[in-house]
């Protein structure tokens, strides 16, 4: 048996854990730089306020009634996460975490506990612990676990947050409830296609040919078929180091000068760089890119990318941003004015065994000092040490009016209590 | 127009051009041969605007005209057909009349002004030239082409380094992480300079050169070789090859000195053990022996052999990619002992024959990968 338990409205309901007077009332959170809507309480979800709704245009609704909006917090969220995941695994040695606030749970062996009342543990253990509320489905197979943990939020009241597959019945009504779209690892193209032809519900899914599933989909689509009959076939995962790392930012506002677009590329490097030593590995590869405003159909525009090959291995923060600042030099074209860039690392190898170069070689020096720069940082605070050439000025910042403290990962914001 | 040529001469001719059809290009008129007929020769050109290939024979024709053809279809027919006289006729509907004594074949060609102008070079004394023996040329590349770089990082380091001097005519290829430095010392030369050719212009040759004299000629951009019935003009990197000279170390003082063919055997079975990320295999040096180690974490295999030696010093530990030794070590087959000359672990190897030979010296360098401390 598999369990997914996914987090109601994460970032909302971190926000609220510790603003217990936001219970009940409308609370919203917006993307980096206080974009878009990317999490909404279930008060928020009623005033019609939709997924990805830019923040701008949404200002009247938020201000009419009364919704709280924060900037968002990854350090609060990733810190939350951490809790509830750490609280998870004592529960099943297999876990995969599958999202910031989302977790399969291999319950293999455990059959013989009721397994609804073990989901009604580890909802009111999160619960207690952390603040966070949880949904849980229990199912067969992963997506059908899936399929379960909707059920069990949809239908909250009636679950109680917690819902158990464990019979050819409900098995085969929830199947038949669930749209083809919601279906997990149905996109929305396959969903089209799916309904021209009929198929509603997942249900209808599940009685396609195999050979029309297997054509139209691939090998993924017929796997994930044979999960929702109840075959197990889509295995736990374990964590994949990444493939590759990319650090982009729109920016608030139009930049035309090179130095300041440089001054960004150079910090997306200078951050890719910390990405990569935090999973040991070093990048033989590193691609910029900038582009304009395309909803700006007024102004010229203008976009290009470059792929350097490095003439070594790196993950220091120095020899990183100086490749990025070269190749940006190498684009860069004065005259537009440029609404996004990013760097983007790719090709790695394991930082710790370099083929030496006859000619150019990562500078040994590096490694000891980005060793040093990561301890400082990770102590006081990101971007407490950089290079001269990184946002000096500060010419940029980015927005985030709404900010909450880090209650949990910063000394200084920890709550006081008086008794 | 019309003109007769022998079929197995035609083919003969063919098979020399054709390597400079690129297979794959966005420019369809380079997949076509420029047939070009002037006072009784017909020159076959083709190229992929790296390099050209020139081949001639005389036909006996009644005018002077250029024209051109699709260079497979043609390769192909002439190539099956068994010998016989063809006879060329061009019509005025840009048909190319192939006729056999047994059949007649049709295909269309191109006027001569489609073809990319070509680089030609012309008799003149001031030019810089040297002659070099068409097997010692290919040796040369079989030797060094290996260590041609592929990173687009570095362009020059995608070729072969020519230096001409009076000290000889040196070849070097290197991607950074070997070296190949190869001096002819009899192909001396009155002119000092130095010229990088790109890959394809060194397979090509390789494919194509024999025991007959290479007469190489030169010009800032170009060089051509010309063997006795082809000439091949390729471009030349212009960017500024790295200075080899200063990465060879001078003070590498500890030498092992071991048996080609016993490391070559033991580097081979090393390499199955070795993690395929990174290839990297451990020498444990010692007086009397070697220990060669490696170990594939992810498979759990691991698998250490000894190979007997002499070494200068009391130990040391180095580590390589043995895909890298491997490739060194079967380029000096020829050599029953070789050498390496060591400093310490992080610094580069000097490989190099045990027995010097009179007219060639040939070192390899080889760049360690690091040990775990």
């Amino acid at each position: 048996m598999f369990s997914l338990i996914d987090c109601n409205n994460f970032y909302a309901s971190c926000e609220r854990v510790f603003r217990p007077d936001l219970n009940g009332k409308p609370v919203v959170v917006l993307s980096n730089n206080d974009g878009c809507v990317i999490a909404r309480s279930n008060e928020a979800k009623a005033l019609g306020i939709p997924m990805g709704a830019p923040a701008f245009q949404y200002e009247d609704v938020f201000v009419k009634h009364n919704v709280h909006v924060f900037s968002a917090n990854f350090a609060l969220y990733g810190d939350m996460s951490h809790r509830v995941m750490t609280i998870l695994s004592e529960y099943s040695p297999d876990i995969e975490i599958y999202s910031i606030d989302e977790a399969f749970l291999n319950l293999d062996g455990l059959e013989h506990l009721n397994l609804l009342d073990y989901g009604n543990k580890i909802r009111k253990h999160v619960f207690k612990w952390t603040g966070i509320p949880i949904s849980i489905g229990i199912a067969p197979t992963k997506a059908l676990a899936k399929a379960a943990n909707r059920i069990a939020k949809k239908f909250s009241d009636k679950t109680n947050g917690v819902y158990v597959l464990d019979n050819q019945e409900k098995i085969t009504k929830t199947l038949k409830w669930l749209s083809v779209e919601d279906v997990w690892g149905i996109g929305r193209r396959h969903s089209k296609r799916l309904k021209a032809i009929g198929v509603k519900t997942a249900y209808d899914f599940i009685q396609l040919d195999d050979n029309y599933v297997k054509r139209k989909m691939t090998i993924v689509g017929l796997r994930l078929k044979r999960d929702l009959q109840g075959i197990p076939t889509i295995q736990m995962e374990d964590v994949q180091p990444k493939k590759n790392i990319a650090t982009t930012r729109t920016f608030e506002t139009n930049y035309s000068e090179f130095e300041q677009i440089n001054e960004r590329v150079i910090t997306f490097a200078v951050s890719c760089g910390e990405k990569l030593r935090k999973q040991n590995s070093a990048c033989n590869s590193l691609m910029v890119f900038i582009h304009t405003n395309q909803h700006r159909e007024d102004l010229p525009q203008y976009s290009r990318n470059i792929v350097v090959k490095l003439p070594f291995p790196t993950n220091s923060g120095i020899e990183l941003a100086k490749f990025a600042s070269q190749a940006l030099k190498q684009i860069f074209k004065p005259g537009y004015f440029y609404k996004k860039a990013g760097v983007i690392v790719m090709d790695f190898t394991p930082a710790d065994i370099p083929q030496y170069d006859l000619f150019e070689n990562s500078d040994e020096r590096h490694k000891p000092l980005m060793q040093a720069v990561d301890k400082i940082n990770s102590r006081y605070g990101q971007h407490k040490i950089r290079l001269a050439s990184q946002d000096q000025k500060r010419v940029w910042k980015m927005k985030q009016e709404k900010l909450s403290p880090r209650y949990t990962t910063k000394l200084s914001d920890i709550i006081t209590i008086n008794l | 127009m019309e003109f007769k040529v022998n079929s197995k001469e035609l083919e003969k001719l063919l098979s020399k051009v054709i390597p400079a059809v690129p297979t794959r290009t966005p420019m369809s008129i380079l997949e076509n041969f420029l047939f070009e007929i002037k006072d009784g020769l017909l020159n076959i050109y083709a190229t992929d605007l790296e390099i050209s290939l020139k081949s001639s024979i005389s036909v006996v024709a009644d005018e002077n005209e250029s024209f051109v053809v699709q260079a497979k279809l043609l390769y192909e027919i002439v190539r099956s057909l068994k010998e016989t006289t063809i006879h060329f006729t061009l019509t005025p509907s840009k048909k190319v009349n192939l006729v056999t004594d047994f059949g007649k074949y049709s295909l269309s060609y191109l006027d001569a002004t489609e073809f990319p102008n070509l680089q030609t070079f012309e008799d003149d004394k001031e030019m810089n030239e040297v002659t070099i023996n068409g097997n010692d040329l290919k040796n040369a590349f079989d030797k060094s082409s290996f260590a041609m770089s592929k990173e687009e990082m570095r362009p020059a380091m995608m070729g072969t380094l020519f230096e001409f001097s009076d000290n000889g005519l040196r070849f070097v290829t290197t991607d950074g992480h070997r070296l190949v430095n190869l001096l002819y010392k009899n192909v001396k030369s009155v002119f000092n300079n130095s010229y990088v050719v790109p890959e394809r212009a060194v397979s090509v040759l390789s494919r194509i050169l024999d025991e007959k004299d290479v007469r190489i000629r030169m010009n800032k951009a170009y060089m051509s070789f010309k063997l006795n019935d082809i000439e091949l003009i390729t471009r030349l990197i212009s960017q500024k090859y790295p200075d080899y000279a200063s990465v060879i170390p001078l003070e590498n003082e500890l030498t092992l000195k071991v048996n080609t063919k016993e490391l070559l055997d033991s580097i081979k079975r090393m390499m199955l053990f070795s993690t395929s990320t990174t290839k990297r295999v451990k020498f444990s040096i010692k007086e009397k022996e070697i220990e060669i180690s490696a170990e594939d974490l992810d498979l759990g295999a691991s698998g250490e052999e000894k190979v007997s030696c002499e070494f200068s010093s009391d130990s040391l530990e180095i580590g390589f990619n043995c895909a890298y030794v491997q490739d060194v070590l079967s380029h000096l087959t020829s050599e029953e002992e070789i050498i390496f000359k060591l400093h310490s672990a992080t610094k580069a190897v000097i490989i190099e024959p045990v027995q010097k030979k009179e007219n060639i010296d040939i070192i390899m360098l080889l760049m360690p990968v690091r040990l775990n401390s």
